[in-house]
């Protein structure tokens, strides 16, 4: 009956609302596609060696960020060892200091997952490599063996942190962290220690085989062979850190500095076996958090980091020692590391000559091999203004003497606390390190929330301190 | 409109005369329409004599039968319209006499008229829950904020956590619970049919703020706000309705005598509660205390190497300096006047308010022209068109600094500048430079610069045509168009090395569209048909840039032509989305105590993933008014009504970009450098995976209710039950981060959540007199909200950012996952713990103990207002509640947990443990908590000791008013004065700040999550008091 009061153009009327309605709907999609500018697939993204590069220098990147190599590792394997003075410590940087980090620490969920970021990046490379079209073989191993590289690395040093060291257990059973070699959103439990050591050494091989002698600023295979002798050399492999060090030294073509300080400054340095990259374009600099450490707030004349005496005392004890400089010092003051600050902008030195020195000298004392040991040891004391030790000093001496420098002269590198796990492990179980056992609780970090949090079946580490 | 009148008159009673034909009785009829020249639909036309009546039909018609010879009294009546009484002679010759009827709006009971989105109703056919409030609720509640202030405890079941006292601070506003997790919780807010952006994250939490879109709408310029609660009410909204829907519509020009309205308001501010913290004295102390207790000896180490000489005679009071008396006013002028073809109302605004925190100013100018025009008859053009320009001066709060650093880092042994230091001591210096830059909020006000400038225009035009009198056409067209530039300057001084000018500049294009057609129908004066039926596209583009350089000494903003760097300097962002939609209402309404409504929406968005582009949102609702009944057998009960709905609305707050795989780009050199070119070369980086099945939250919601009127409404009460599943919930589920994804989080669909609760509201008017009126309006609605499951989410994969507050399955949706504390040790002073087996411990390890301890959410929030009126005056109050919930404070961990010297803290730290035996509120005074066995991070030391009832009650205002009566003015038609206080007294158990808690957040995920319940050294509401007049001329 109402309807029938309705008037047919009325009906049209609303009707043709309608119609107009519907036609838009039916060909609606083509104005609701708004797709943002940073949205495509990998397909579309990954296709030509021009962006395999860029793909790949992401990787490279994440490696220089202030979580990673650009400063943190370096921080925390200070604060946890015996080079830093916690007066004024607090968050943190003082849980760390203190040996108890817990499950929500800021800079332990940004080394997990910027470290992570690099392995990612390397892997999204990898998964893409068959198909570009515009690569050689060479050229795709080249990268291939980059990102294999990166990946070993970040491996390598975030299971240095996260859990007990090589021989903790007397089969490498511990737990260690999660394998990653996929780029993927994949729950992945923690492999153990002998695991992530066997992936590192796999990918390391396959590096060392893949890359090319000269690879410009990108890693070549004298820089996975110089990360092979660190990754023997921790696990107390003399034999193959020997090696590895030996034919880095050899035929790598880098060349001792003369200064011992030329690695952190900008252009004057032959060492650098592997080094993270700094330009003046923008904020393009590997080193950004090093210069915040010990940037002095002039409102308060204190810098955020402070060296212990311990490691200050070490280096000054001989008047003669140019690595006393590294420090700023003045009567009344606090004492902070300076060898940061020549240069604002330099490559970040993560694997340079001198540390290969070390671990030659080292493995060829263990091997037996003294004199090579003093003669490598040699080069580091002289150029360092201290005399040298004598032929005929004994093993003992050689070792310790070796040990001392390598601690003075690696201050901040990332190197401290490993290396005191790593002694411990090999000649001294009951070692204390700044009042805590080597192999208590909190002297590895907590896994963070953001390890644990997306699965379930994470492990966190015991967490009773120290 | 009276000479038309007489006109009639004159008319009938010549037919009087001319008349030849004979009858005992006549008809009148005629036609009623309104000012707009539209028939007046279902007007009581009622013969006073015999109580005959007739209802007018659709086209306004009307026919009186049977009417006496003699003179009548004929009484025109109808909701929402003034009510008119006509005498007519009838003679024995008047046969047919024809009255026709302008019936005018009556503004008082536009009441009885709700907005639902695309049209109205009248309250009695609405079978949804919709709240209202009027201008004269708005229009006072506050000197130059925002309208939100003006929902509290005005409407039940909506939650309004005022923002904190900064100026023109962001408010909370959640309307029937938490639906969402990780997708917005806020409602849709719609005005004068424009669906408004709204993010008040834009700013991110920058400075320790978060911005308020809604601050830039002027409350004077409202005439009522409707609250859309339910699904039958919102599901018209569809994919946007699920939170709520709050609709906004501003004043209209009415015909009439042209008014002129002058209002101004002046007041001030105060914080509710200023906080104690130690002073020098106490500090040192405390200091002292702990480090004994750690093992030192000797005197306690200054910090920064300062010597005990230095800081003689040092105390400083850093709250006193950073807090201030506001000062605050607001003038609005405007106009209000029209005829038959041109109504407009033309309004201007000025205010300026100063908050207590120093620095802290928020000034808005607007203006506003609405313009209804009827050229022809049936055809008419509204333009509504307003613009405004907000200027807030900021200063940074709470972990940003200011008001947030006098509380903490600011130690009261610290001068603010180095020359206020002891002239013997070694820190003395003769310059007047600042000491301890980044922990002196002194310096930070005078050395740093925060402006936020606001521009939002928002215009509509709308046609709207009625073809015949039953269907009405309408087209309208939105946009709204905000410029917000987020403006920070560093001094040289600040940053130590050169003048630095930030630059976050957003530019914002919602434009939408609406097209309706609403056809009308009424038959045999019992059935009455409304059908609806429409189509909208709304469009929204933002742009973002950033600048930053060190070669300028001003803000950007002073500089006109600073777009000349945006080559060099800019990093650009953007966000862009669509929806599109159809949807229609049909309205049936049986003898006019039966009611029935059928919503459908069907929304499609370029959010959504492509698996999911559209959505379908129907609902359907009935009303019955039993006390229309004959069998009603209750006569003091005017009016019983029961209401039922069912619907599904959606939620589709999710950021735009979540469906794809995104990419970061890196062109090196090229734009402004974000830090990951490596090696000179360029880089690129995947950020996520593609999600193609994304989708809108789905929330089914059921509500029942009934309205009761008794003694012909000096009691009135509503009752309303509802029951909301969201399926489909948002969930930002948590990536290992050995996944290495940039983005950890992904947007999936997976919850489900519950809210269901009850609302009850009671008003009387106790006494109702002609000189003197007492009323009282009383609300309580209680909410029960819980997380019915998260997938495989652990309870840390959903977090409400700090304070720990975490989603599990079970509990609800906020709850505070912190390690139970027990009590002091009476022999060690150690902390006791409890472990998840409720055994006391020593142990504090958060990755093994942690246990819901409490939860955000209220268990009944409310109010209880007076208004009496005695002659002209009046005199208001309002008391605001809200009962249950906890606080977690998360500085208290920092004011009365660990010692530090880095920190502040608050005397009722003087009752800890100190010898054996001894029973205390706070353990033995440490300086790590690893003397505890906790961790050495003391931002980690979060347990029960820092949660705390979130219970409070607040007298939210006290207004006196007094309305001149002048009589035969010539200049003044009205004059109201009055006075008013808000927030003048809180009762809470609280210690901290003020309970009621607007804390800045980074994401929606956080403020669902969080709430309103995590506290962090927030600055306090303010107590304002203020006087102000209104004029109408």
């Amino acid at each position: 009956m109402m309807i029938k009061q309705l008037h047919k153009y009325q009906l049209l009327a609303a009707l043709s609302i309608l119609f107009c309605g519907l036609c838009l709907s039916s060909c609606g999609e083509d104005f609701l596609s708004t797709v943002p500018d940073n949205a495509s697939t990998i397909e579309e993204q990954l296709n030509t060696k021009e962006d395999a590069r860029k793909f790949l220098n992401a990787a490279y990147d994440a490696l220089s960020f202030g979580n990673v190599y650009g400063g943190q590792f370096a921080l925390v394997s200070e604060l946890m060892a015996d080079g830093i003075d916690g007066q004024n410590l607090d968050g943190d940087w003082n849980a760390h200091y203190t040996r108890s980090t817990g499950i929500f620490v800021g800079t332990t969920r940004n080394m997990m997952h910027d470290g992570f970021k690099a392995v990612a990046r390397a892997n999204n490379v990898l998964r893409r490599l068959d198909a570009i079209s515009d690569m050689s073989e060479t050229e795709k191993s080249q990268f291939e063996g980059e990102a294999k590289f990166i990946r070993a690395m970040i491996h390598f040093d975030l299971l240095r942190f996260f859990a007990q060291p090589y021989g903790y257990s007397s089969d490498n059973s511990h737990l260690g962290i999660a394998i990653r070699t996929t780029f993927s959103t994949d729950l992945v439990n923690r492999s153990s220690v002998a695991d992530v050591y066997a992936q590192v050494i796999s990918d390391l091989e396959s590096a060392e085989s893949l890359l090319p002698a000269n690879n410009g600023n990108y890693a070549d295979q004298y820089a996975a062979k110089a990360l092979l002798a660190q990754v023997y050399f921790q696990m107390n492999d003399f034999g193959q850190a020997f090696a590895y060090a030996d034919e880095v030294i050899s035929n790598s073509g880098n060349t001792f500095d003369d200064d011992h300080r030329a690695k952190y400054g900008f252009g004057n340095t032959n060492e650098l076996i592997f080094s993270l990259v700094s330009t003046d374009i923008g904020q393009d600099n590997s080193n950004g958090e090093f210069r915040n450490y010990f940037r002095i707030d002039p409102s308060t004349n204190s810098a955020s980091v402070l060296s212990s005496e311990s490691i200050f005392n070490a280096s000054t004890l001989d008047p003669n020692d140019l690595r006393g400089l590294n420090w700023f010092n003045q009567p009344g003051e606090q004492i902070f590391c300076e060898k940061f600050r020549i240069d604002s902008i330099y490559a970040n030195p993560v694997i340079h000559l001198t540390e290969m020195y070390f671990i030659r000298a080292e493995s060829a004392l263990e091997n037996g091999d003294t004199e090579s040991a003093v003669n490598d040891l040699n080069m580091i004391r002289d150029r360092a203004g201290l005399t040298s030790l004598s032929a005929s000093a004994s093993s003992g001496q050689v070792l310790q003497t070796i040990r001392d420098d390598r601690r003075i002269e690696l201050y901040f590198e990332n190197d401290r606390l490993h290396e005191l796990k790593r002694i411990a492990v090999h000649d001294s179980p009951d070692m204390v390190i700044r009042g805590a056992d080597w192999d208590c609780p909190g002297m590895v970090c907590q896994i963070p929330d953001n390890e644990l949090t997306g699965n379930p079946d994470m492990e966190p580490n015991p967490e009773a301190g120290c | 409109m009276k000479k038309a009148l007489l006109l009639y008159l004159f008319f009938s009673f010549s037919c009087l005369f001319l008349s030849t034909d004979v009858y005992a009785q006549a008809t009148i009829k005629g036609n009623v329409t309104d000012n707009n020249q539209q028939a007046v639909v279902g007007v009581n036309i009622v013969l006073e004599s015999s109580g005959a009546g007739t209802v007018s039909d659709v086209n306004g018609n009307y026919e009186l039968k049977n009417v006496p010879v003699g003179e009548n009294v004929i009484s025109f009546s109808f909701v929402g319209f003034k009510s008119e009484t006509r005498i007519v002679q009838v003679e024995a010759s008047s046969g047919v006499i024809q009255l026709d009827l302008l019936m005018e709006e009556d503004a008082e009971m536009m009441e009885e008229f709700v907005v639902v989105g695309y049209g109205t109703q009248r309250k009695r056919e609405l079978v949804g829950n919709v709240e209202k409030l009027v201008s004269k609720d708005i229009r006072e509640v506050n000197v130059g904020g925002g309208f939100e202030a003006a929902l509290q405890g005005k409407a039940p079941g909506v939650q309004i956590t005022s923002g904190s006292g900064a100026a023109g601070g962001h408010a909370v506003v959640r309307i029937r619970g938490t639906s969402s997790i990780s997708a917005g919780g806020d409602p849709l807010y719609v005005i004068d049919g424009i669906p408004l952006s709204n993010d008040a994250f834009i700013l991110g939490e920058r400075g320790g703020l978060n911005n308020n879109p809604l601050s830039s709408i002027n409350p004077d310029d409202i005439e009522s706000i409707d609250v859309l609660k339910d699904a039958a009410a919102a599901a018209i909204y569809g994919s946007r309705g699920a939170n709520g829907v709050i609709i906004i519509t501003t004043k209209k020009g009415k015909t009439g005598k042209p008014s002129i309205n002058f209002s101004t308001k002046y007041g001030i501010s105060r914080p509710t509660r200023v906080l104690d913290v130690l002073n020098t004295d106490q500090w040192l102390q405390i200091q002292q205390e702990a480090w004994e207790n750690s093992g030192n000896v000797g005197r306690f180490e200054l910090p920064n190497g300062l010597s005990y000489e230095d800081i003689e005679g040092i105390d400083t009071d850093w709250i006193d300096k950073v807090i201030q008396t506001g000062f605050q006013q607001e003038q609005n002028l405007s106009f209000n006047g029209g005829n038959r073809f041109i109504k407009a109302y033309l309004g201007g605004t000025y205010s300026n308010s100063e908050s207590f925190l120093r620095g802290n100013n928020f000034e808005r100018y607007s203006g506003r022209v609405n313009l209804d025009i009827t050229p022809i008859k049936r055809l008419q053009f509204s333009i509504s068109s307003s613009v405004s320009r907000g200027l807030r001066d900021k200063s940074e709060q709470a972990w940003s600094g200011g008001l947030g650093w006098a509380q903490s880092t600011a130690l009261p042994i610290y001068p603010v500048y180095k020359n206020d230091f002891n002239p013997a001591g070694s820190a003395y210096s003769e310059e007047q430079e600042y000491y301890n830059l980044y922990g002196n909020p002194i310096a930070q006000l005078e050395l740093t610069d925060l402006k936020t400038r606001e521009i939002r225009f928002l215009n509509n035009l709308r046609l709207s045509y009625r073809p015949v009198d039953r269907l009405t056409l309408a087209v309208q067209g939105n946009y709204d168009f905000s410029d917000i530039g987020d403006y920070r300057f560093e001094d040289e001084m600040w940053t130590t090395t050169t003048d630095i000018s930030k630059a976050w500049l957003f530019n914002i294009r919602n434009f939408s569209s609406t097209g309706t057609a609403e056809w009308q129908a009424v038959a045999n004066n019992k059935h009455k048909l409304t059908i609806l039926a429409g189509t909208e596209y709304q469009n929204y583009d933002r742009e973002t840039l950033y600048l930053e350089a060190n070669f300028l000494d001003r803000h950007f903003y002073e500089y006109d032509e600073f777009r000349d760097f945006i080559d060099t300097l800019a990093y650009n962002g953007e966000e862009s989305y669509q929806f599109f939609s159809l949807f229609g209402r049909l309205n049936y309404s049986l003898k006019d105590k039966y009611f029935a409504q059928v919503v459908f929406r069907r929304d499609a968005s370029s959010k959504f993933g492509s698996n999911n582009r559209w959505g379908n949102f129907p609902s359907v609702g009935l009303g019955y008014i039993v006390s229309e009944e004959d069998f009603w057998f209750l006569p003091k009960v005017n009016y019983f009504k029961l209401k039922a709905s069912f619907g599904i609305t959606g939620n589709s707050n999710i950021p735009w970009t979540e469906q794809y795989a995104t990419f970061d780009f890196n062109q090196n050199p090229g734009l402004f450098d974000s830090g990951l070119s490596y090696n000179g070369g360029d880089t690129e980086v995947q950020r996520k995976f593609s999600n193609p099945d994304l989708k809108w939250e789905v929330v089914r919601t059921i509500d029942v209710g009934a309205d009761i009127g008794v003694w012909q409404d000096r009691l009135t009460a509503s009752i309303a039950y509802y029951h909301k599943i969201t399926s489909d919930a948002l969930l930002q589920e948590f990536m290992s981060a050995s996944s290495g994804l940039e983005e950890l989080q992904l947007y999936r669909n997976v919850g489900r959540i519950r809210n269901q609760g009850i609302e009850f509201q009671i008003s009387t008017k106790n006494i109702s007199q002609l000189n003197f009126t007492w009323s009282t309006d009383f609300n309580i609605s209680a909410n029960r909200n819980m997380v019915l499951d998260v997938g495989n989410a652990t309870p840390d994969a959903l977090d409400g950012g700090f304070g720990d507050t975490r989603v599990l399955e079970g509990y609800p949706l906020g709850v505070n996952y912190i390690v139970p504390f027990s009590h002091v040790d009476p022999e060690s002073g150690r902390p006791v713990y409890l472990d998840r087996d409720g055994n006391e411990t020593f142990t504090y390890s958060p990755a093994t103990m942690r246990q819901v301890t409490g939860d955000i959410h209220p268990d009944f929030i409310g109010s209880l207002t007076n208004n009496f009126r005695l002659k002209n005056f009046d005199l208001g109050f309002m008391f605001y509640y809200s009962i249950g919930g906890q606080i977690y404070d998360d500085a208290a961990k920092r004011h009365l947990g660990v010692v530090t010297p880095d920190w502040n803290m608050r005397p009722e730290m003087f009752d800890r443990w100190q010898q054996d035996g001894d029973v205390s509120e706070y353990p033995r005074l440490v300086n790590s908590m690893t003397e505890w066995g906790g961790s050495g991070n003391e931002w980690q030391n979060n347990h029960t000791l820092w949660l705390y009832d979130a219970s409070f009650v607040r007298l939210r205002y006290v207004q006196l008013g007094y309305n001149i009566p002048f009589r035969n003015s010539k200049v003044f038609d009205n004059v109201r004065l009055y006075g008013r206080a808000n927030n003048v007294l809180t009762f809470t158990r609280f210690p901290g700040w003020d309970p009621e808690i607007a804390r800045d957040r980074v994401n929606d995920q956080e403020r669902n999550v969080g709430g309103t319940s995590v506290t962090y050294l927030t600055p306090p509401q303010e107590k304002s008091f203020y006087v102000g007049a209104n004029f109408r001329f």
